[in-house]
């Protein structure tokens, strides 16, 4: 076997979380990795799951105010960011993704893929139930999976998460097995997101309306009640004995109660916080960051979020932005430090691709793609056949260099920063303004040039939902963008098992974006950034930034 | 006599009500904006999984077969939101009460310091403080609502820490929010007042009254006043549907759940069956408290009947 040959295998197997310690770190050496290299892949079962924390106190409650209130919280149904923060305190994952990318047991305790990448089977954990008594088995593992692709359940984004899935059999008890009609990489990640959770196949069958707004799951809290516009709660689940390894402590939460508050207005939000009537809040004004920060009251943890930056969307099919030269103007000319430092206060990084930096198989080769210059700008307009007019704006065959931009308040951080820059080159930003929903609407029909967009991904399977052309007529490939290589190459990205290959398929996907410029990368998005009370430790975000509050706790001091 | 009348505006109600849906309907649909891309638009789907939702959920029949099927879901209590799948009527008389208790204890308040101010005006009619009575009014309508709404929030729940920022419920919930919304309608209901009361003041009865030795305060507040209320408690009933809707604002910077809210989010995100829904059930509301209004001016005014 090849050296790459064996360090694949190793990393799969890995990966799978059959190797212990003593044999990780032998096969590493074999395969002449450093150990210290993959001690990330670790799982540390014999390690700190069993462990509580002396200096803690149980007890407590908090109040997390949400910028959004959920839809529902079936799993199978609901395609919302906001419903997966309430889910993951309901609801466990087969798998757990830690912050560092690695995967770690969740309700499955082991897992292997085979050869080919279409099965995946796994070994479940035992003496787990149901809020309502239901045990966990393997059954309720296939129960879940056929919920999320029953036509019944309307599902929107848990079944692509699910990608090509086929069906699943129930071995035993303990085991699962889960096929799918084509290798399907991103499978694991998506097994890890709360939208696969297990959920309780007693609860569903009895009333699947009623379940929407009722749901049991094996997690670490119990749903208690959900009072529409005002707030949902969840209470402790005593009976939670276990954690998967990768927490800090085993056993039930320290918390007694969280209770979930929706502030739509952003002033009323940080409001809410200053005033305690929430404790901890999500996406702070920006501007008030600082201050926050600053403030021994508070805490702040700034995150950015994986998967699609904030990018503005290049319409190919209308003109202006059918002009290869007036695109990559538009992001030479676009000075990103200038707005992150003065649009967006500090609290974001530049981005330079359709992936951000942290979104596995992200590829370093964009950042010098795009450097801020307005010369070289001016350059390709100028050899493009774009003549500066009178007012400074350029023209050619008489046609005005008009980029219309379809404005949402999701844009107006850095709209009137990049208006002005993209004057000085000549460019003229049309604005109109009106509602997201409008928005998506006038892109789609071409009636302007660009509008915005973020998408949350731990995988860069997000890409295909946005660059294949399969996706151009009623989805949200708005660049209207078809190429037969970029098409072939985002299929493949699916469907290749094999790491290397595929992140060197995401890598030439990236750079194909970029090269034909259809898209005007801005910056990470800070959307999750959180801030709460001080008094409150063990607060974390997960890979995706959603909160984790299975370790929160008071601060016993406090 | 009066229930004729009665009868005749209940039986009334029902084509209006059928004309709002109408209007509604085609409103909504013909607006851009397509609900279930605005759903998938945060987390992301692809242009099949978008056409199947659409098709599941009956989108993509022609409008009026969505607008008859609207009417049959509606009927058979299983209209249901696009986002939520909740029954809307269910989630619409939750937040009424809400909503409902905001407009009342708004307007009472409204009334209250809009009496006060207007018969002051009125009676020292061109003195000082007919002119402060008037700028007071006036400051209330100029200020912007969010505005005020944000500053309470700032000086009495996060400086003084004496009242809650943010939620519904007991009456120290209610406070700030009724303030915001009452300042609004002071200088309208102080305005008309004091012009009603002028007038009325000059009628002889009130020369007759004063001479049977009345003292003054029961001139001016149980006979003029009493006169003069009628236009402004026609006002008050057109101002309810305003109070209604107007409670959006302050609903949502207060984040009180409420039909405000309801509505409002609804319009965004495209979720027909609730704005229809919800603004139906408005509309009735609305019809009805200016039935009674109409019904409440026999109760003041003596020679009114129907």
């Amino acid at each position: 076997m090849s050296g790459e040959a064996k360090s694949n295998t190793f990393v799969r197997a890995a990966l799978s979380g059959r190797l212990s310690r003593r044999e990780m770190a032998r096969r590493a050496a074999a395969t002449g990795l450093a150990f210290s290299a993959i001690a990330p892949l670790m799982t540390s079962r014999e390690g700190s799951a069993a462990a509580q924390s002396e200096d803690v106190t149980p007890g407590g409650e908090i109040v997390v105010g949400l910028n959004l209130e959920p839809d529902n919280l079936d799993p199978a149904v609901t395609p919302f960011a906001v419903s997966h923060w309430v889910m993951m305190n309901i609801y466990d994952t087969l798998v757990w993704r830690a912050n560092d990318g690695t995967f770690h047991p969740g309700l499955a305790e082991r897992w292997e893929p085979s050869e080919d990448g279409t099965v995946y089977t796994f070994e479940l954990r035992e003496g787990v139930n149901f809020h309502d008594g239901t045990p966990f088995n393997a059954e309720a593992v296939k129960f879940t999976f056929d919920h999320i692709v029953d036509p019944e359940s309307k599902s929107g984004f848990a079944s692509s998460l699910l990608g090509p899935y086929d069906h699943t059999e129930v071995v035993d008890e303990r085991t699962a097995k889960v096929f799918f009609k084509e290798p399907y990489a991103p499978f694991l990640d998506s097994a890890s997101q709360a939208f696969l959770a297990i959920v309780s196949p007693t609860a569903v069958q009895k009333d699947r309306e009623a379940y929407l707004r009722n749901p049991v799951g094996t997690g670490f809290m119990k749903f208690d009640e959900w009072v529409q516009n005002d707030h949902i709660t969840l209470s402790r689940n005593p009976d939670y004995d276990w954690a998967p390894p990768i927490f800090e402590h085993a056993g039930p939460a320290y918390l007694d109660k969280v209770t979930f508050r929706f502030y739509t207005d952003t002033p009323t939000r940080l409001a809410a916080l200053e005033a305690g009537d929430a404790n901890l809040i999500e996406t702070p004004p920006y501007h008030e960051i600082q201050r926050l920060s600053d403030d021994a009251k508070f805490e702040v943890n700034e995150v950015l979020n994986p998967g699609l930056p904030v990018v503005l969307f290049l319409d190919t099919a209308k003109a202006p932005t059918d002009d290869l030269a007036v695109r990559q103007a538009l992001n030479f000319a676009l000075d990103r430090e200038l707005i992150v430092s003065q649009g967006m206060f500090g609290v974001t990084r530049p981005a330079y691709g359709p992936l951000w930096e942290s979104t596995p198989y992200y590829s370093a080769e964009v950042e010098t793609m795009y450097p801020y210059d307005a010369e070289k700008a001016k350059q390709l307009l100028d050899a493009a056949g774009w003549v500066p007019g009178s007012d400074g704006i350029r023209e050619k065959d008489s046609q005005r260099l008009t980029v219309s931009i379809a404005s949402t308040d999701f844009i107006n951080p850095f709209r009137e920063i990049s208006q002005a820059l993209w004057s000085e080159v000549g460019i003229e930003l049309q604005v109109n303004t009106m509602t997201v929903a409008a928005a998506f609407e006038a892109i789609g029909n071409d009636e302007v040039n660009t509008t915005a967009q973020a998408w949350v991904s731990s995988d860069p399977v997000v890409l295909t939902n946005l660059f294949h052309s399969k996706n151009i007529e009623g989805g949200f490939a708005w660049s209207k963008y078809s190429d037969k290589r970029l098409d072939e190459l985002l299929e493949s990205g699916e469907s290749t098992i094999d790491e290397e290959e595929r992140a060197s398929i995401y890598a030439e996907i990236q750079k194909i974006i970029m090269e034909n410029a259809l898209i005007i990368p801005y910056f990470g998005n800070p959307e999750t950034t959180i801030a709460y009370e001080s008094r409150y430790q063990g607060v974390k975000q997960d890979f995706r930034n959603y909160l984790w509050l299975y370790d929160a706790h008071l601060n016993p001091s406090a | 006599m009066a229930t004729r009348y009665i009868a005749g505006r209940v039986l009334a109600v029902v084509p209006v009500l059928f004309i709002v849906s109408v209007v509604v309907s085609l409103m909504v649909h013909l607006t851009p904006g397509d609900p279930v891309k605005v759903m998938m638009g945060q987390s992301g789907a692809s242009a099949e999984e978008i056409e199947q939702i659409r098709a599941q959920l009956g989108l993509d029949q022609p409008l009026p077969v969505q607008y008859v099927r609207f009417l049959k879901d509606l009927a058979t209590g299983d209209l249901r939101s696009i986002r939520t799948h909740q029954p809307v009527v269910q989630q619409y008389l939750e937040l009424f009460p809400n909503t409902l208790q905001l407009a009342v204890v708004s307007l009472l308040v409204a009334i209250v310091i809009g009496m006060l101010l207007g018969v002051v005006a009125a009676t020292h009619q061109n003195s000082w403080l007919d002119s402060f009575s008037m700028a007071v009014g006036f400051l209330g309508v100029s200020i912007p609502n969010f505005w005020l709404a944000l500053v309470l929030i700032y000086v009495f729940a996060v400086s003084l820490n004496w009242l809650p920022a943010t939620g519904a419920g007991g009456p120290k919930l209610l406070i700030l929010p009724a303030t915001v919304l009452a300042m609004e309608q002071v200088a309208l209901i102080a305005r008309l007042i004091r012009a009603n009361m002028v007038e009325v003041l000059q009628e002889d009865y009130i020369k007759t009254a004063r001479s049977k030795g009345l003292r003054e305060r029961s001139v001016q507040w149980g006979h003029a006043l009493r006169n003069a209320m009628l236009p402004t408690i026609t006002l008050m009933g057109l101002n309810f549907g305003y109070l209604l809707s107007g409670a959006i604002i302050v609903e949502t910077v207060f984040a009180r759940p409420g039909i405000g809210r309801l509505i409002v989010d609804a319009i965004l995100n495209k979720d027909f069956p609730v704005v229809q829904g919800a603004v139906l059930l408005t509309a009735t509301v609305y019809l009805f408290v200016n039935l009674l209004t109409d019904i409440s001016y026999s109760l003041i005014d003596p020679r009114i009947r129907y």
